[in-house]
């Protein structure tokens, strides 16, 4: 019996003695904060005179055609992204809508969420949140689709001018 | 005093074959496996343009790491299968479950020394990537052993490249270091 288990005890270690050897894998994944709007390019947005006494305005279509592009990498426990959108001046009487689609297309991660339409003033105004590690898809018909929009407000601030540029700033921040 | 001497005299050879039996083991060899070449740090390019996402697969050269070592007869005497098995894992020091690592080998060769009748000894197997689970090793590739025995004889296995492969980086993941060891484990298959 004593054999036996001496010989057990033999063959485990030289076959259980089984030797090991290593090498290293080690990578390295940075912080990303990227976003742009897609396509690039400006439109316009024309209101249209009324041809009937007594009616108002006629409001532009809305722009539908541009996307929200964006590359986020955070750290862990880091504070998710949002974007934010301001315009360079507003144009009195009229307001500057704008409202961020649900992301769709190739993308993939912990996409932001919309804020729903709001109104943009000179002040930042979020329109996306809640953005974790996440990316969009590059290009129109990825990320989140922009409906941008005229209406107006105070007709008594309406003044008729020639064509105005107004500059909208898109911000990605923690 | 007298009633227990039996049980303690049996308790003490016990002991003395069981230091004898290691001390001769120890001496008889074990089979061995080296790890050459370097570690691999995972080269990931810079994202540059807003909506893209890392390419999510990478490669290091077919050469990364040579794979050698030796399986001595007193561990060929003892293969049931005549098979020696390289099995792999890896344990990481930071790690996320999306990244996934992968091994293969190309080309490899064996020697016999001493004397042995009709003796062959192959390298067979993980030519295709296999994935390198975490804590619980999966076989690589074998070492198969034929032919008879005799006096003085180890297989020595040599120049086998491994290279490897790590899959799923995305900016999906929390953006910091990783790293693991891969851990090569040679035994009876």
């Amino acid at each position: 019996m004593i054999l036996i288990r001496s010989l057990l005890l033999l063959v485990s270690f030289i076959l259980s003695g089984v030797v090991y050897s290593q090498t290293t894998v080690s990578m390295t994944l940075p912080t990303v904060t990227l976003m742009d709007i897609e396509p690039t390019g400006n439109f316009t947005l024309n209101f249209t005179a009324p041809t009937e006494a007594g009616n108002p305005l006629g409001n532009p279509t809305p722009n539908t055609s541009k996307w929200v592009n964006y590359t986020s990498a955070i750290a862990p426990g880091g504070l998710t992204r949002k974007i934010t959108a301001s315009v360079n001046k507003i144009i009195d009487g009229v307001n500057i809508r704008l409202q961020a689609a649900a992301a769709s297309g190739s993308g993939g991660g912990a996409l932001g969420t919309s804020s729903g339409q709001v109104t943009l003033t000179t002040t930042p105004v979020t329109i996306i949140s809640g953005i974790g590690g996440a990316f969009t898809g590059n290009g129109a018909n990825n990320g989140h689709n922009l409906t941008i929009s005229l209406t107006t407000n105070t007709y008594a601030n309406l003044l008729a001018q020639a064509n105005t540029a107004i500059v909208i700033v898109y911000t990605i921040t923690e | 005093m007298k009633i227990n001497s039996y049980f303690f005299r049996e308790i003490r050879l016990k002991k003395y074959v069981s230091s004898i039996l290691l001390t001769i083991s120890c001496c008889l060899g074990a089979q061995t496996i080296n790890v050459g070449g370097s570690n691999w740090t995972v080269s990931v390019p810079t994202i540059t343009e807003a909506g893209t996402n890392y390419a999510g697969t990478y490669q290091s050269a077919t050469n990364l790491i040579t794979l050698s070592g030796t399986l001595p007869g007193s561990f060929l005497n003892l293969l049931t299968s005549g098979a020696a098995r390289v099995s792999v894992h890896h344990t990481p020091t930071t790690w996320n479950s999306n990244l996934h690592l992968y091994a293969k080998r190309s080309g490899g060769t064996t020697s016999i020394s001493g004397l042995c009748l009709g003796c062959t000894a192959t390298i067979n197997g993980g030519t295709t990537y296999v994935e390198i689970p975490q804590a619980v090793a999966t076989a690589f590739f074998t070492i198969n052993f034929t032919g008879v025995l005799g006096l003085g004889n180890s297989v020595t296995y040599s120049s086998i490249n491994g290279q490897l492969q790590i899959s799923g980086v995305s900016v999906a993941i929390p953006a910091t270091t990783y790293a693991t060891q891969v851990v090569f484990t040679i035994g009876a298959n």
